[in-house]
């Protein structure tokens, strides 16, 4: 009891000295709380940590962020952002690393993309859109940046933004696009719009070498042109508006493709397996890696026909 | 006429260290400088660098000496690829276990002297230490003083709650 009311009491005391302090902070004249600044600032530069070079504490900044951080064996989740609110030498160098910040997670608000492609001038960026963040001002911020973007994933895409995301899409161009990964939240029957086309062809995206599509949301392109190109294609749990003849046509087509996984797709034109007559073999020269499921198997074989 | 496998390297404060070739060409450095010099008994000034930085350098070189053909050949994968593939054994955790002042010239030396595998090591072992603190631990850990003003630590509250905001 007596114990408990000594610890309210120092509680007590600090939060008048917290209130003492805060006041007379206020009552500094600018000029001097700017001279308090600078003198820490300039003890900060004389740091054994702070003469590291630039490019030292880049790359260990680098590592931070990368490197996952393991303890007692665990993985655990901490946020790198840590690393800016030490001092301002610090937020200078991590702020002046275009790389630093060109992997970009929206989660849902548009101002963050905004400083991220502001900072990361000059290289490409990775960008990852949350389904709350994939609202107008993001796509408007997202728009100004299409020719630096190098990888855009999205993120449990609601089945009633489909349309609007796709015509959002390909209204644009995306010359360094290499990579596209789309994760739709409609897998359900509740949901009975039907797929969209996700659209893209080798004229808006002729980078474009890795498409993942997961979900009712998309259907891979109607349009042939970017199958030539593609080096991987990957569909999970999508809905497919082609025949299978189609199908092979398609496969036919992805004369670079690597890796190629077919898996719980529906094509809705296909009616049972084909016959022997249309059945046909396709190759696929360069593939390494091929799955086809539950319905289909694929021959990896590299022979000629 | 010395051994002309050896060569002395001579610290900025005139500490003289006699050290097999194979392991100064770990230093991109001294090896392109090893290479300009030809067959010499002249020993090799290393200005920026005092004796006990010097000594720590030669004892990571000389217990790393098998690793140097890995670590001179050409770098195809580029710094970040290279970077995230270092392994720091227990023995390089018990070489950087050394007071603050110590490690920080230990990585400034490997930098000037171009010894990338030292230079990885090093700013794992840094990287290790900053994970998972705040920033006042962090400050704590380096003697930092936090000189952001009041508007300046708003800005950041504020990238931080647009960052994480769910």
């Amino acid at each position: 009891m007596k114990e408990n009311q000594d610890v309210q009491l120092l509680l007590q005391r600090r939060d008048t000295f917290v209130l003492q302090e805060d006041a007379l902070n206020c009552q500094l004249p600018d000029t001097q709380r700017r001279s308090i600044l600078e003198v820490g600032e300039s003890l900060n530069s004389r740091l054994p940590i702070n003469s590291l070079p630039y490019e030292i504490l880049v790359k260990i900044f680098r590592i931070v962020q990368t490197d996952p951080w393991i303890y007692q064996g665990r993985l655990i989740y901490w946020n790198w952002l840590s690393i800016q609110a030490v001092c301002r030498h610090w937020r200078t160098v991590l702020c002046s690393d275009p790389l630093s910040w060109r992997t970009i997670t929206v989660y849902s608000r548009h101002e963050w993309l905004q400083i991220c492609l502001e900072r990361c001038t000059d290289v490409h960026a990775d960008v990852t859109l949350h389904k709350k963040s994939l609202h107008s001002d993001t796509l408007s911020v997202l728009s100004q940046a299409t020719p630096v973007v190098r990888s855009l994933a999205i993120v449990d895409l609601e089945g009633h933004r489909r349309g609007s995301f796709a015509s959002w899409l390909t209204a644009r161009r995306w010359p360094v696009l290499e990579e596209i990964n789309v994760a739709g939240l409609s897998q359900t029957p509740i949901d009975s719009l039907p797929p969209a086309d996700i659209g893209l062809t080798i004229e808006n995206a002729p980078s474009l070498r890795a498409l993942r599509l997961q979900g009712r949301a998309f259907h891979p392109p109607a349009e042939g042109s970017l199958y030539p190109h593609l080096r991987t294609l990957q569909l999970n749990l999508c809905e497919w508006p082609i025949s299978f003849g189609r199908l092979l046509d398609v496969l036919e087509n992805m004369t670079n493709i690597e890796d190629v996984r077919l898996e719980n797709l529906t094509f809705l034109h296909a009616v049972g397996m084909p016959d022997v007559q249309r059945a046909r073999i396709v190759t696929l020269p360069r593939c390494r890696r091929a799955a086809c499921l539950p319905v289909y198997n694929i021959n990896t074989s590299t022979r000629r026909k | 006429m010395g051994d002309s496998n050896r060569l002395t390297l001579v610290a900025s404060d005139g500490g003289k260290f006699v050290v097999d070739k194979e392991v100064v060409q770990m230093s991109v450095l001294l090896k392109n400088m090893i290479e300009d010099l030809g067959e010499t008994d002249e020993s090799i000034p290393i200005p920026n660098v005092t004796s006990p930085v010097l000594t720590k350098v030669i004892e990571f070189c000389e217990n790393h000496r098998t690793d140097a053909a890995r670590t001179d050949g050409p770098n195809v994968d580029g710094d970040d690829a290279r970077m995230r593939t270092a392994v720091v054994s227990d023995w390089d955790r018990q070489f950087f276990d050394v007071d603050q002042d110590l490690m920080f010239e230990i990585i400034v030396a490997a930098n000037y002297l171009d010894i990338k595998s030292l230079v990885d090591v090093g700013c794992k072992v840094v990287a290790d230490m900053i994970k998972g603190k705040s920033p006042q631990e962090i400050r704590d850990l380096f003697d930092i003083v936090n000189d952001f003003s009041p508007e300046e630590e708003a800005a950041l509250r504020k990238e931080n709650e647009w960052a994480n905001d769910r």
